[in-house]
C-alpha cells in the first residue's frame, strides 16, 4: 500500500494557530484544576496566551505551508494582531462581566480562545477547506458561548438561534466550496484563481458556488439579506460575548470575503453589481432599523450591520485600496465597538436584563468617566473626527471613489448622515435628562484596564492614522 | 513660522487646548479657579491673535506657514497658515472666547468644569478651522467644532435643549458628510489629472486658476454642491437655518455659548476659503439661485423676527438676515462684495454678541428673555441703555457704525456682479428696513416707557458696562475707520478675485 506522503510543515508560519489552539489544549485541563470560585485565574491564562500569540505574530515567517493551505504574511499579520487585541480585550471583559451575572465557568474563556483561533485560521487559510474549518470552530466555539448564561432563556434562544442560522451559513459555504471544487478541480485560492473556466457548465458551476462561499460568510458577517439572526443573538447572548462575536467574527468574516474575491480578479466585474446592491441594502437597512431601537445592544446590533455595508464598499472595489480602506474600517470598528460594549456591560444590571437607551439618561452625573468613553465610542460610530471612525469613514469614501463609483460614496455619506442621528441622541442622552442619585458602582480592575486602552486607541488611531496605514502599506 | 521660529498659529490652537486640560485637572467645586484660568486663557490667546495679526505682511498668500506631514500615503498634512482673511476671522473667534466667558459669570451653581474645558475646546478648533490650509484639516476642526457646542448645549441649556442639541449636531453634520464626498471626489479628480495626492487647499486652488486642473462641467457642479450644502446649512440661509434658532432657544440664558460658538461663522468662510474658488464655474453659475436664497434669508428671518417675543430667538433671526448680507457680497465674487461679507461677518460677531450679552443681563431680571415684561429700562438703567441703544444702531447698520459698512460694501459688490445685479439690491434694502423695525421695537418695548413694576432693571454693573463700552468702542473704530479691516484684507481678497477670473478663463 502506498504511503500517503504528508505535507511538511513549516512551523513558523503557523505560530500563533499552534499557541492559540495550544494554549486552548492545555487551558482545558488545567481549568479542571481550578476551583469554581477562582475561575479568572482561568481568565488571566487565557488573557497570557492570547497576549503571546500576539506578541509572536512579529517572530513569524511569511510564506505558506502545508501545502499551501495556510498562508502567512503583512495582511494577516495586521488582521491577525487586530484578532488577538479584540480577544485579549475580551477575555479582559469577560472575566469581570461572567461572574457579574453568576456564570462561573471557565470554559468560557477557552472557548474565546479556541474562536479566536477559528479566527486566526480565516485570516491564514489560504485554501477553501481552511476557510471551512476556520468558520465552523469560530461558530460552534461561539454558539457554546452565546448560549452560556444558561438559566436564563433569552441567553438559550440567542444560542438556538444562532446555532440554526450558523448551521444553514455554513451549509451553503460547503455546498458552495463542492460546487468550486468540481468546477475547478483545485481546492488551494491561488489555483483555483489560475483554474476558473472561461466557458460550458463549469462556468455555472464556479459562479453558484462562489456565490454560496460569499453568502455562507454573508451570514457571518451579517449583510443584508443575511442579517436576521444579528440583533437577537446579540441581544440574548451575554454582553462581553455579544463584544467578542460582533468585531472577531466580523473581522474574520470580512477577510475570508477578501480572500475569495481576490481568487476573481478580473471576474470580480461580474458580482459586482449584485455586492453594490448588497453593500447598499446593508447600510440603508442597518441604519434605518436602528433608529426605532429602545434596547442599547440592538442598537448596536443594527449599528453592526450598518458597519458590515461599509466595509463591503471597500471590499468590492476590488483594488488594494479598497481592501486597505476596509481592513482599516475593521480596525477601527474593533476598537470603537469594544469601548461601547464594555460600557453597556458595566451599566448592566447583575441578572444580564436588557439595558435601554434611556437608562443612559443622566449618565454623565453617575459616571463621567464612562459617559466620556461611550461619547467618544458613539462619535467613532458616527465617524466624527477626532477619532478611528472618522478617518475610516473617509478611506472609505476615497477609495469608492478611487474605485470610480462615487454615486456610492454619496450612498455611503447618506447611510452615515442617517447613523449619526441615533448615535449623537444616545450620546445627549447621558448629558440631560434627570439621574437617579444611583450607585456608583465601581468600575473592577481588568474592565477598567480593557476600557483605558481601547479609549486611547479610538484616539489615537483618529489623530495618528498612519498606526494602521503604515502596516496596510507593507501588503501591497 | 515667522523670523523668531515660533509656531504662533499651533500656539493659538494648543492654547485653549491645554487650558481645557488645566480646568479639568482643578478640583470639581472650585468655580471661580475654573472661570479664573478660563479667562485667563482666553485673553492670552487674543493676545497671540493680536501678535499674529502684526506679524503679518500685507501681501497675498498664506504667512506664518506651518507643515508637518500627516498621512504622506494619503498627501495628508498638518498645514497651518494665515492670510487677510482668515486672520480677522481668527481674531474674531479669540475675540469672543473671553467675552462667552465674561457672559457667563453668573451660571448657576453646579459643576462648572465641563462648562469652561468645552469652551475652551470650542475657540481652539474654531480657531483651527480659520487657519487650516489641509482640506482635511479644515473638516476634521470643521465637525470638531459641533461637539463642544451640542455638549454645552445639552450640559447647561434650558428648555428643550436635548432635542436642540440633537438637531445642532445631526444637520449641520449631515451636510457635512457631503463635504467629505466632494473633498475625496476633488481629490482625486485632481491626483487623475496632475498625479499628485494632496488635500493642499493652495496647490489645489492654484491648479484651478491656471489650468492645470479642469474639471468636468457637470461633476464641478456636483462638488460644488456637496461643498455648498455643508456651508450652507453651517452658515446658515434660508432654508437650512431651522437648526440655528432652535439652538440659540435652547443655549444658556446669558448667551455665553452664541457668543463662542454660533456667531462665529465657518460656514461663510468656506465659501470664500473653498468653494468658490475651487469650482469657479460652478459658483458663478449658481450665484444667480443662491442670492434669491440670500435675499429670501433676509427678508423672512426679517419678518420672523418681527413676531418674536423671545429676544434671543429675534437675535438669532438678526443673525441669519446678516449672513443673507455675507451671502450676496461672497457670491457677487467682485472684490468689493467679498471685503463686505467679511467684514459683516465681523460686524455680527461683535455686535450681535453685544446684543447677547446685553439680552443675558436682561434675563437675569424676573423678566426672563421676554421682551414684554420689560418697560421703562432706561429710565432706571440709563448708562446700559445708551450703550444697548449703540449695538442696536449698529446691528440695523447705521453709517458711522460698522454694521453699515459691511452691509454697503457686500450690496456695492453684489450690484456691480455680473452674476447678480441690482434687482436683488432692491429687496435686500426693504430687508434692512424690516430689521430696523423689528429691532427698534424691541429696544422701545424694553427700554421706553414706564418703568415696570414686576421687573425692573437695576443699573448693570461697572464690569459690564465696561464691557459693553469696549465692544461699542470696537464698533465705532469699525465704523469710523473700516480700513483697519479693509486695508489688511485688500491683498488677499484682489488676490482671490484674480485667481477667479483667472480660473473662470479656463473652459
Amino acid at each position: 500500500m502506498a504511503q500517503i506522503a504528508l505535507p511538511s510543515i513549516d512551523y513558523s508560519v503557523i505560530l500563533q494557530l499552534v499557541i492559540v489552539f495550544g494554549a486552548a489544549a492545555v487551558l482545558l485541563i488545567v481549568d479542571l484544576f481550578v476551583a469554581t470560585t477562582s475561575k479568572r485565574i482561568t481568565a488571566l491564562l487565557a488573557f497570557v496566551a492570547a497576549i503571546v500569540a500576539l506578541v509572536a505574530g512579529q517572530y513569524g515567517t511569511t510564506g505558506s505551508t502545508l501545502a499551501g493551505a495556510v498562508s502567512y504574511g503583512p495582511m494577516s499579520q495586521l488582521v491577525n494582531i487586530i484578532i488577538l487585541a479584540a480577544t485579549a480585550v475580551s477575555i479582559l471583559l469577560a472575566s469581570d462581566a461572567l461572574p457579574k451575572q453568576g456564570i462561573e465557568r471557565g470554559e468560557a474563556y477557552i472557548l474565546m480562545l479556541l474562536a479566536s483561533g477559528g479566527m486566526l485560521l480565516l485570516s491564514q487559510g489560504s485554501s477553501v477547506v481552511m476557510l471551512f474549518l476556520g468558520l465552523e470552530l469560530l461558530s460552534i466555539a461561539l454558539y457554546v458561548l452565546t448560549a452560556i448564561a444558561f438559566p436564563r432563556l433569552s441567553s438559550e434562544e440567542a444560542g438556538l438561534k444562532y446555532l440554526i442560522v450558523g448551521a444553514f451559513g455554513a451549509g451553503f459555504l460547503v455546498f458552495g466550496i463542492a460546487l468550486t471544487f468540481g468546477a475547478t478541480g483545485y481546492l488551494t485560492l491561488s489555483d483555483i484563481a489560475t483554474h476558473i473556466p472561461t466557458s460550458g457548465i463549469e462556468r455555472g458551476y464556479f459562479w453558484v458556488g462562489v456565490t454560496m462561499m460569499l453568502i455562507g460568510f454573508g451570514y457571518k458577517v451579517s449583510l443584508v439579506p443575511f442579517h436576521m439572526w444579528t440583533p437577537d443573538v446579540y441581544q440574548g447572548a451575554p454582553t462581553p460575548i455579544t463584544a467578542f462575536m460582533s468585531v472577531g467574527s466580523k473581522v474574520a468574516g470580512f477577510v475570508a470575503i477578501v480572500s475569495i474575491l481576490q481568487v476573481l480578479g478580473n471576474e470580480l466585474m461580474v458580482l459586482r453589481p449584485i455586492l453594490i446592491g448588497v453593500s447598499i441594502a446593508t447600510m440603508a437597512i442597518g441604519s434605518i432599523v436602528a433608529i426605532s431601537q429602545t434596547s442599547i445592544k440592538r442598537m448596536l446590533a443594527y449599528s453592526s450591520i450598518s458597519h458590515a455595508g461599509f466595509v463591503m464598499l471597500g471590499v468590492l472595489s476590488g483594488d488594494a485600496n479598497g481592501v486597505h480602506a476596509a481592513i482599516f474600517y475593521l480596525a477601527a470598528y474593533t476598537i470603537t465597538n469594544l469601548a461601547a460594549f464594555a460600557v453597556v456591560m458595566l451599566l448592566e444590571a447583575n441578572d444580564g436584563s436588557d439595558l435601554t437607551i434611556a437608562d443612559l439618561a443622566g449618565l454623565w452625573q453617575r459616571h463621567p468617566w464612562l459617559s466620556v468613553v461611550m461619547s467618544l465610542a458613539l462619535l467613532s460610530l458616527a465617524g466624527v473626527p477626532p477619532t478611528a471612525g472618522f478617518f475610516a469613514k473617509f478611506l472609505i469614501i476615497t477609495a469608492v471613489w478611487q474605485s470610480g463609483l462615487a454615486w456610492l460614496a454619496v450612498a455611503a455619506a447618506v447611510a452615515s448622515a442617517i447613523g449619526a442621528f441615533f448615535y449623537v441622541r444616545c450620546m445627549l442622552q447621558m448629558y440631560s435628562g434627570d439621574s437617579e442619585s444611583g450607585e456608583q458602582a465601581r468600575i473592577p480592575l481588568a474592565s477598567m484596564v480593557a476600557i483605558i486602552v481601547v479609549t486611547i486607541a479610538i484616539i489615537v488611531v483618529g489623530l495618528a492614522p498612519w498606526t494602521i496605514t503604515s502596516a496596510l502599506a507593507l501588503a501591497q | 513660522m515667522n523670523q523668531l521660529g515660533i509656531p504662533l498659529l499651533s500656539l493659538l490652537i494648543a492654547t485653549p487646548l491645554l487650558g481645557a486640560m488645566v480646568v479639568l485637572l482643578t478640583p470639581r467645586q472650585a468655580t471661580s479657579m475654573q472661570r479664573g484660568i478660563a479667562t485667563v486663557v482666553s485673553i492670552i490667546n487674543l493676545v497671540l491673535a493680536v501678535i499674529v495679526r502684526f506679524s503679518l505682511a500685507p501681501t497675498a498668500g498664506y504667512q506664518l506657514v506651518e507643515q508637518q506631514t500627516w498621512l504622506p500615503a494619503m498627501g495628508l498634512h498638518y498645514a497651518v497658515g494665515v492670510d487677510g482673511i482668515s486672520v480677522w476671522l481668527v481674531m474674531l473667534a479669540t475675540l469672543m472666547t473671553p467675552l462667552a466667558i465674561f457672559a457667563a459669570r453668573h451660571q448657576p451653581a453646579g459643576n462648572q468644569r465641563p462648562f469652561y474645558a468645552l469652551l475652551l475646546v470650542l475657540a481652539s478648533s474654531l480657531i483651527g478651522a480659520f487657519v487650516a490650509t489641509d482640506l482635511l484639516l479644515f473638516y476634521l476642526f470643521f465637525e470638531l467644532t459641533l461637539i463642544p457646542t451640542a455638549l454645552l448645549i445639552a450640559l447647561y441649556g434650558v428648555g428643550e435643549r436635548r432635542a436642540a442639541a440633537t438637531k445642532f449636531f445631526v444637520y449641520p453634520f449631515v451636510g457635512s458628510v457631503f463635504l467629505l464626498v466632494s473633498i475625496a471626489g476633488l481629490v482625486y479628480v485632481n491626483w487623475q489629472q496632475t498625479g499628485v495626492m494632496t488635500f493642499d487647499s493652495v496647490a489645489l486652488s492654484a491648479a484651478i486658476a491656471n489650468g492645470t486642473l479642469k474639471i468636468d462641467e457637470n461633476l464641478e457642479r456636483l462638488l460644488f454642491a456637496g461643498f455648498f450644502i455643508a456651508f450652507a446649512i453651517k452658515t446658515p440661509i434660508w432654508p437650512f437655518h431651522t437648526w440655528m434658532p432652535q439652538a440659540q432657544a435652547a443655549t444658556p440664558d446669558d448667551g455665553s455659548v452664541d457668543i463662542a460658538g454660533i456667531l462665529v461663522k465657518i460656514g461663510a468662510y468656506g465659501f470664500i476659503r473653498f468653494a468658490i474658488p475651487f469650482f469657479p464655474h460652478a459658483s458663478a453659475w449658481a450665484a444667480p439661485a443662491v442670492a434669491i436664497l440670500a435675499v429670501i434669508s433676509i427678508i423672512y428671518s426679517g419678518i420672523i423676527a418681527f413676531g418674536q417675543r423671545d429676544m434671543k430667538v429675534l437675535l438669532s433671526y438678526a443673525t441669519i438676515s446678516h449672513l443673507g448680507f455675507v451671502m450676496l457680497g461672497i457670491f457677487s465674487q467682485t472684490a468689493e462684495g467679498m471685503s463686505g461679507a467679511i467684514v459683516t461677518m465681523i460686524n455680527s460677531g461683535i455686535t450681535t454678541g453685544a446684543l447677547f450679552l446685553i439680552v443675558g443681563i436682561l434675563a437675569r431680571q424676573p423678566g426672563g428673555r421676554i421682551a414684554d415684561n420689560f418697560s421703562g429700562a432706561w429710565l432706571s438703567a440709563p448708562r446700559f441703555g445708551s450703550l444697548a441703544l449703540v449695538a442696536v444702531f449698529a446691528s440695523i447698520g447705521v453709517p458711522g457704525l460698522n454694521g453699515f459698512i459691511g452691509e454697503f460694501l457686500a450690496l456695492q459688490g453684489a450690484w456691480i456682479s455680473t452674476h447678480i445685479g441690482f434687482t436683488f439690491i432692491v429687496f435686500a434694502v426693504l430687508g434692512i428696513i424690516v430689521s430696523a423695525a423689528y429691532l427698534l421695537r424691541m429696544y422701545r418695548t424694553v427700554f421706553m416707557g414706564e418703568v415696570s413694576v414686576t421687573s425692573a432693571v437695576p443699573e448693570a454693573s461697572n464690569s459690564e458696562l465696561l464691557v459693553l463700552g469696549l465692544l461699542v468702542v470696537v464698533m465705532l473704530v469699525i465704523g469710523l475707520y473700516p480700513q483697519l479691516i479693509l486695508g489688511n484684507m485688500q491683498p488677499t481678497i484682489a488676490g482671490l478675485v484674480q485667481s477667479l477670473t483667472q480660473g473662470a478663463t479656463h473652459p
